[in-house]
């Protein structure tokens, strides 16, 4: 485990990390929340269940009570007494008719029936033979309910809907003469509990005696499972909410469900989150870690991806930039010390060569005076240029190793090109070259004079070596920006690319007779006057060498 | 001529000194159906028009007193006795719902009127509460129930296992009739079918959630419908809201189709459902048909409910049967002139006569049963009834009823 752990990268170990502190408060917070919203919503699903089932009975038993009113309006006619007592040959009289008529006007009312004591139905108002059957009062279920008797219900069947009969007695001088029932739409009573319906979760139903079911549209429903139960209606009346294929809470535990997952897919997501987090901080970080190696090794030519977000892309370019300040500073430190050697070296080949050369000169100058023998005179005069041209080429490599600082002053560049033109002019000549002066003829930049005018003569003597069947060489100069560029540029024999890259480093050189050290010397003059020296070239196609000066090193005009 | 003075929203039409009809009829002007009622008094002028300048033959004078019931029970009876006892008419007339007309019928019986139904469409009337003085002249739900019996014969025999039926209409005779009927002529068409639920919510009622969930429960393939007026409109609306229309075919045979009812719905009416009523605008494409549909629209500025159509019919009725009769005198006459009656209607398609059964004293006529389809002729509705299916009535109203 601890070696899997330490192959973590850091930035894996601080998301993981992260992460799990993120999570466990989390889920530790779901789960009680789940908890307590579980136990709420019981709680509350419970109270209010129960409330709503309160409030539909007292609904109900406000509808039985209007009707028990209605009905004892009737009982309390003295038409009605009138009617059972056979006073108008069993009629009703014209006005008790009309009231009925009136009274029966409600949707909730089918109709008024005027029975005997023994429950055989007299008279009914109005009068339908849709509903002359079944009048048999005695096969239906009976309950005393204050001062009424509920009989039935008898349910919907064969095309007709559901009733119930609220009946009351009809007193005269204490005796019972006779009955009269209010025929009651069934579905008014159960229509009462519809509020209470959720689809396919639950159903309310008014249950009677625990063996008739019927639901809130006054249909015969069938029974189930019973979620919760109201007080009593009326004897052995009640609501039931009866489970339809779901449970009580199920609406609001779907909601707790939703919720619940909706906190697992968080989880996952920030999970998922995290690790694409850790995967690209390590892209990230991984070649920064590479490229370090490399510096370590010695190479400071490998760049990593400045591209990253942020701190990480600044990072980047930080370190590329540290990689390439390193890499100049130990190029110039290795330059400053070779150059230091080289110095010394110098400085120990003029005193202990130099000075014998000139004692040596001197002495076959002197011996050459004396010597008569024409072809003597001559090997003296070979002894001489031989030890002029040692005399020269070792004052180049003093040159080389130990430059002239500048003594920077305005130039006109147009003089420079012309003094370098008639300096020139004869060997170009020869070489059947053609010279071409182009650019800013008034152009100046500040720059030590003799080294501009060595710079190119440098270039335009090798330009001149590069065309041995002559072509031609032009110089150009230019303005551009604050800068001055300074090209030489030939249509010769040109260098392939092997070549170009060595052509600035000491002693390299092409020729037999060269030393190696012109186009050195010559960078070396142009970086001392703070110019830049590039090389483009293509091989039988020509050279051109372009300087970049600027105008001002100072700053003021 | 309008005369004012029975009562502020009643109305007296059309006044003649010498040897007049006296005709009481009995609509709501206000309250539930009163447009029933408006269209049907509109309808009356119209008829009064069309009798005043027939040039062919001379009908009698017409007295035609027109009472709001407000679609009350005792407010109608209480009204009727006054047509009958103060004004000594000889015909009463209307009524729009059955449970009323059972009760005017009743005293029609009782004081020997005639009693001329125009609107209402419960078979009792035609038969356990017929009596010789009753006649209707629209078509009953009998006979709207007999054509969409046929309709769902030719539509769904054949087909693998019953044919689930529900049922929901008003909680009234109407009703009930219409859903016997309907049953008793599936059984004889022999369709294999299957009750799923019936149910009965009351008339005017104006929430019908409770009773189209479990109409949905009830995984019926047809459910038939028996609601007239507001009542459907609000049940197609809710039921729309409940999805019921895409789970099952939805049917109405006797007031579906009712322009009223179109109009009420616009935009909300579905397509698709099948319906029918007394009376189309559309159809049948008669020039008797559409002078009537343009002369109530120029008149009233809306097009009529079948209402309309079944009052001028009422009027046409007793006009016919009095001119037959030579007068009002003997009443024996008019109810013979009446049994054998035979008019020309609005509803009639070529060829065809609106006649009376002398048995039943009901007025057998052609039913059209079509689908809702777009057809914005006829606004506010966006809706009509195409695609029909006509069905003719039998030689003789059916009377049979199988006992329950």
């Amino acid at each position: 485990m601890r070696f899997e752990l330490q192959k973590l990268t850091l930035a894996k170990r601080y998301l993981w990390s992260g992460l799990i502190v993120a999570l466990f408060p989390l889920v530790i917070m779901a789960v009680l929340y789940d908890r307590y919203s579980a136990n709420l919503l019981d709680s509350l699903i419970t109270n209010k269940v129960e409330g709503r089932l309160e409030s539909v009975a007292v609904k109900m038993n406000n509808f039985i009570s209007v009707h028990v009113k209605q009905l004892e309006n009737i009982v309390d006619l003295p038409d009605t007494t009138r009617f059972f007592l056979d006073v108008n040959d069993g009629k009703l009289s014209g006005q008790l008719s009309d009231f009925l008529i009136l009274e029966t006007e409600s949707p909730d009312i089918y109709s008024v029936e005027f029975s005997d004591t023994h429950g055989n139905v007299l008279r009914t108002i109005p009068s339908s033979k849709s509903r002359s059957k079944p009048l048999d009062h005695a096969t239906l279920p009976i309950v005393q309910h204050k001062n009424v008797e509920i009989l039935g219900p008898v349910l919907p069947s064969k095309g007709r809907p559901g009733w119930f009969l609220i009946r009351m007695p009809v007193y005269f001088n204490h005796e019972k003469i006779g009955q009269v029932a209010l025929r009651t739409r069934l579905a008014s009573l159960t229509e009462q509990a519809a509020s209470l319906l959720e689809p396919n979760v639950y159903e309310p139903q008014v249950v009677i005696f625990d063996r008739i079911h019927i639901s809130a549209v006054g249909t015969a429903s069938f029974a189930g499972e019973i979620l919760a139960t109201s007080r009593q209606i009326m004897p052995g009346w009640r609501i039931h909410l009866v489970e339809r294929g779901g449970r009580l809470d199920e609406p609001r535990v779907q909601i707790r469900y939703i919720l619940l997952l909706v906190a697992t897919l968080s989880t996952f997501g920030v999970v998922w989150l995290f690790i694409r987090m850790s995967q690209r901080l390590t892209s990230f970080l991984l070649p920064l870690s590479e490229g370090a190696q490399a510096i370590s090794n010695g190479n400071f030519s490998l760049r990593v991806s400045e591209n990253g977000p942020g701190e990480l892309g600044i990072l980047a370019r930080s370190f590329n930039k540290m990689s390439s300040q390193l890499g100049a500073m130990i190029k110039s430190r290795v330059d400053v010390e070779r150059r230091a050697t080289l110095g010394n070296m110098a400085a120990g080949i003029a005193h202990e060569v130099r000075n014998p050369l000139a004692t040596i000169v001197t002495t076959v100058h002197g011996l050459s005076y004396g010597e008569s023998n024409p072809e003597r005179q001559k090997m003296y005069q070979v002894i001489s240029d031989e030890i002029t041209r040692v005399d020269d080429t070792i004052g180049e490599f003093i040159k080389y190793a130990k430059p002239r600082k500048p003594s920077k002053e305005m130039v006109l560049i147009r003089d420079v090109f012309r003094s370098v033109r008639t300096l020139t002019a004869a060997t170009a000549h020869d070489q059947n070259v053609v010279f071409n002066l182009l650019g800013d003829s008034a152009l100046e930049v500040e720059i030590d004079h003799a080294h501009l005018r060595q710079i190119l003569l440098n270039l335009t003597l090798n330009a001149i070596q590069a065309l041995p069947d002559g072509g031609h060489v032009t110089l150009r100069t230019h303005r551009d920006g604050e800068n001055a560029e300074i090209s030489v540029t030939d249509n010769g024999i040109g260098l392939d690319n092997e070549t170009r890259d060595k052509v600035l480093r000491p002693f390299f050189t092409t020729r037999v007779e060269g030393t190696g050290l012109g186009l050195s010397i010559t960078s070396q003059l142009v970086e001392a006057n703070n110019g830049k020296l590039d090389i483009e070239s293509e091989l039988a196609h020509g050279t051109t060498v372009k300087m970049i000066f600027p105008i001002r090193v100072t700053g003021q005009r | 001529m309008l005369v004012f003075g029975i009562s502020q929203a009643d109305e007296v039409l059309n006044v003649s000194s010498e040897d007049v009809v006296k005709v009481g009829c009995l609509y709501p002007l206000t309250g539930p159906g009163g447009l029933y009622g408006r269209d049907s008094a509109a309808a009356v002028k119209l008829a009064e028009e069309f009798l005043k300048f027939s040039e062919t033959v001379k009908y009698p004078k017409l007295k035609i007193v027109i009472k709001d019931t407000r679609s009350k029970s005792f407010r109608s009876l209480q009204m009727a006795r006054e047509f009958v006892e103060s004004d000594n008419v000889d015909f009463l007339c209307g009524v729009v719902s059955s449970g009323i007309a059972l009760t005017i019928s009743q005293l029609a019986k009782e004081e020997q009127v005639f009693f001329v139904g125009t609107d209402h469409a419960s078979p009792s009337l035609a038969s356990e509460a017929w009596h010789p003085y009753y006649f209707r002249v629209n078509n009953g739900t009998r006979l709207s129930m007999l054509a969409g019996s046929k309709y769902i014969a030719e539509n769904y025999r054949g087909r693998k296992g019953p044919l689930k039926i529900a049922f929901i209409g008003p909680d009234y005779d109407y009703g009930y009739q219409a859903w016997d009927d309907l049953q008793n002529f599936l059984k004889a068409d022999d369709v294999n079918m299957e009750v799923v639920g019936e149910y009965w919510p009351k008339l005017f009622e104006t929430d019908y959630t409770t009773y189209i969930q479990y109409l949905k429960n009830s995984n019926a393939d047809i459910v038939v419908n028996g609601h007239w007026g507001l009542d459907l409109v609000t049940f197609v609306k809710q039921a729309k809201q409940f999805d019921l229309f895409k789970t099952m075919t939805f049917m109405n045979f006797d007031a579906g189709g009712n322009y009223e009812v179109l109009a009420e719905l616009g935009n909300d009416m579905p397509l698709g459902l099948v319906l029918s009523a007394r009376h189309h605008l559309n159809w049948p494409e008669t020039k008797r048909n559409k002078n009537f549909v343009t002369r109530f629209y120029e008149k009233t500025g809306r097009y009529p409910s079948y209402a309309a159509q079944g009052a001028y019919s009422g009027i046409l009725a007793i006009a016919e049967a009095v001119r037959e009769a030579g007068g009002v005198s003997d009443k024996k006459l008019i109810r013979q002139k009446l049994e054998h009656l035979r008019l020309s209607l609005p509803e009639d398609p070529d060829g065809f006569q609106s006649h009376m059964d002398p048995k039943s004293h009901q007025m057998l006529q052609v039913q059209a049963i079509g689908k809702t389809i777009f057809d914005n002729r006829y606004p506010p509705a966006t809706v009509q009834l195409g695609e029909w299916s006509v069905y003719y009535p039998p030689k003789t109203w059916p009377t049979k009823i199988i006992e329950k």
